[in-house]
């Protein structure tokens, strides 16, 4: 017993004494929890979240509009908003909250749409066939429950099928391009429902009023059969309407400007390059560790002596390394064209520019051997460099859209992902997967790869030098 | 040194500081060790015998001083200097995971040996070694003595007119000490100049033509053994005249 608690108190003490190794231990550790918390919140907000916070701006202060907003406002799954930070936004304002992320979806209804949408049932009911033929008959005048008066209903409805041709309302969604499929369709058809009841309110009561009587209209209307406008699924490209539309009420769909609006990858072609990049920047481990074994046990002592640079020495290491990274790349594509889809995923499209793609792969290499240079130089021993060279990896990965892609992550961390190199070589792959990305477009985030490859080496040589003197 | 002995290094007034340590590690110097000579620098351990070792062969920069080898300053001409020197260190720098020959191919082609004569080098150093039988075997199959000939190899196949050896038989058997010793004689006898430290003073005794003894960074005395121990009539070895000089037990 009094053996192992020697031992014991050795261990305690050699611990402690690796101040470094303690900092690794605990301040790595916190950083890592601290940033793929961060990470991971938006997206785990998104499943477990049974509302969704909606903006809406109504900009018309007609019957049409308040009924709608009124219906949505009561519908129970949304958290309606309809200021930010108090203040009534513009369309603009709007779009750019989503695009920061404060909204996920934003309904824009636009000024005048109510009285257009009343210039419409006017002209739809002056249009009508005279209405003192179904005065007997409270259900008709152009309300078609059951099927009967089919030849007053084909007037009807050619009728409506003319304005709509002409009609221009339109109310705007906006959604972000991380809002689940899900989401997506409960939304719009909840607004869609809404307006369509509102609509079909509003020109019941037209028609009760031009009748004379009142029209019970409670009693029909699914939007999903769209029975008022009679247009059927394959007449909904031709009129330039869709399932979701209203019946003069056009519902259009925007995606948030986030990012450049840029298209979103598929599965593969996001962890694809994803953890290439990942794969990439691990060699730190084995890089540093072969230059931390070689200075350990005399060999660099050796090899400062032989007529060679120590820049030689480094470039050796930087090659074969970089060697391993296109290896590494290479074999990440392979995996993407023939491997995933046979597990159902989507197979790997990279687009064409593939002297781009290759030109990406270099700087990516690069710059993960430079981390490992730069680690292996500075680090004193093989636990050191082993444990800060993965955290900080693994770090750089969350932050930079490896496990989680950027533009689901709060705005924050979108802003602090930039300083990833990941993210630089993630963003240039996902340019040419995506955007037919060349030479230039990658450029940028090519020159960071490669000026972090530079800073990389510079530190490693200047540290030699000052070690030298 | 015997002045009619051309000088092959010469060293003035040289000092070298550690940022973190009270006093220099090699406080002014001065030294010359001739052309041809086998020359010892004994001291204890922290004396300042690595540091000045890694000063000759350019791995360090002093902070004061001077030093020449073949003439020239280290300073300005390192690495034409680097192509004739060889180094065999304390430590055995050799890759465990590669064999005996291919070791020595690399750092043959280091030093810009190549070819037929590469392999020619390669083969007489192994002869002279007895490594030839196990040229072919990973060098973490060999025992300490094997290794300890191995890194001497590394440093003379280039046949470099300055051979500096760190301690080369450190830890191993009396049979392989005697066999290296008895490398470093012929190649010495061949004109090769030699700077040797070691721990083991009757190596120094056996081997040195000229003896400095150095430690806190300071030269006690310098001079060919006999003339060290006729600085006292009561000195019978070199040992005693270490322990005199340095004021404790040699292998501190």
């Amino acid at each position: 017993m009094l053996r192992l608690l020697a031992l014991i108190r050795k261990d305690i003490l050699v611990l402690l004494r690796d101040k470094a190794g303690l900092a690794v231990l605990f301040l790595m550790p916190t950083a890592l929890v601290l940033v793929v918390s961060l990470v991971h919140d938006t997206a785990i907000k998104a499943t477990q979240d049974p509302t969704m916070e909606l903006l809406l701006l109504n900009n018309d202060s007609g019957t049409l509009s308040k009924a709608i907003d009124h219906r949505l406002c009561n519908l129970g799954f949304f958290q309606i908003h309809t200021k930010i930070d108090s203040k009534t936004p513009t369309p603009e304002e709007a779009q750019a909250a989503l695009s920061k992320g404060r909204f996920k979806v934003c309904i824009i209804i636009p000024e005048g749409i109510s009285q257009r949408f009343d210039a419409l049932v006017k002209e739809l009911l002056l249009g009508l066939m005279p209405l003192n033929t179904y005065a007997a008959d409270p259900y008709a005048a152009g309300i078609y429950v059951q099927g009967r008066y089919a030849e007053e209903r084909k007037s009807l409805k050619a009728s409506l099928a003319e304005l709509r041709e002409k009609a221009m309302v339109d109310i705007r969604v906006i959604l972000d391009p991380t809002v689940p499929n899900a989401f997506r369709e409960t939304i719009l058809s909840a607004l869609s429902r809404s307006v369509i009841i509102t609509e079909t309110e509003i020109l019941l009561n037209c028609l009760s009023n031009t009748m004379g009587r009142s029209i019970n209209s409670n009693r029909q209307w699914t939007p999903e059969t769209n029975s008022l406008s009679g247009i059927s699924k394959d007449e909904e490209g031709q009129t330039g309407y869709s399932k979701h539309d209203g019946i003069f009420v056009k519902i259009r769909e925007d995606f948030s400007l986030n990012q450049e609006n840029r298209m979103l990858p598929t599965s593969t072609q996001q962890n694809v390059p994803a953890w290439t990049m990942f794969a990439m920047f691990f060699i730190v481990v084995p890089l540093a560790g072969q230059i931390i074994t070689e200075r350990q046990n005399g060999i660099l002592k050796r090899l400062l002596v032989t007529p060679v640079s120590y820049f030689a020495i480094l470039l050796s290491k930087v090659i074969v390394y970089l060697t391993v990274c296109l290896f590494q790349f290479f074999l990440m594509l392979l995996v993407g064209f023939k491997v995933l889809p046979l597990f159902g995923s989507p197979q790997l499209e990279i687009g064409a520019n593939y002297l781009a793609l290759l030109a990406v792969a270099l700087a990516a290499g690069l710059a993960a051997a430079g981390f490992g240079v730069v680690v292996g130089t500075v680090m004193r021993n093989h636990q050191q460099a082993s444990t800060f060279g993965a955290v900080i990896i693994i770090i750089a990965a969350a932050m930079g859209g490896v496990m989680v892609p950027v533009y689901v992550m709060p705005e924050l961390m979108q802003k602090i992902s930039v300083i990833s190199p990941l993210a630089w070589g993630l963003n240039a792959f996902l340019d040419v997967f995506l955007r037919n990305g060349n030479l230039i477009s990658v450029l940028p985030n090519f020159a960071r790869l490669m000026a972090f490859f530079g800073i990389a080496i510079s530190i490693s040589l200047f540290y030699r030098l000052w070690r030298r003197n | 040194m015997d002045n009619s002995v051309e000088p092959i290094i010469t060293i003035h007034n040289l000092t070298k500081r550690y940022p973190l340590l009270g006093r220099p590690v090699l406080d002014s110097i001065s030294l010359t060790i001739g052309r041809g000579e086998f020359f010892g620098l004994l001291g204890p351990n922290g004396a300042g015998k690595t540091t000045l070792i890694s000063i000759l062969c350019g791995i360090l920069r002093p902070n004061q001083g001077k030093v020449n080898i073949f003439g020239v300053d280290i300073a300005h001409h390192t690495k034409s200097i680097k192509e004739r020197i060889g180094l065999v260190t304390q430590d055995i720098a050799l890759y465990e995971e590669l064999t005996a020959r291919e070791n020595f191919t690399l750092f043959g082609r280091l030093y810009g040996l190549r070819g037929k004569y590469l392999k020619e080098r390669i083969d007489a150093c192994l002869e002279i070694t007895g490594l030839r039988e196990k040229a072919d075997f990973r060098i973490l199959t060999f025992s300490g003595g094997m290794k300890r000939l191995a890194n001497l190899v590394i440093g003379m196949l280039h046949e470099p007119p300055l051979l500096i050896l760190d301690e080369p038989t450190l830890g191993i058997d009396t049979q392989a000490r005697h066999r290296i010793l008895e490398i470093l004689t012929s190649i010495n006898e061949n004109g090769v100049s030699m700077i040797y430290t070691t721990h083991y003073i009757e190596e120094a005794e056996r081997l040195c033509s000229c003896i400095a003894i150095i430690d806190k960074g300071c030269i006690l005395d310098q001079g060919p053994p006999r003339e060290l121990l006729s600085r006292d009539s009561g000195y019978n070895n070199l040992e005693q005249v270490f322990l005199q000089l340095t004021g404790r037990n040699f292998k501190d």
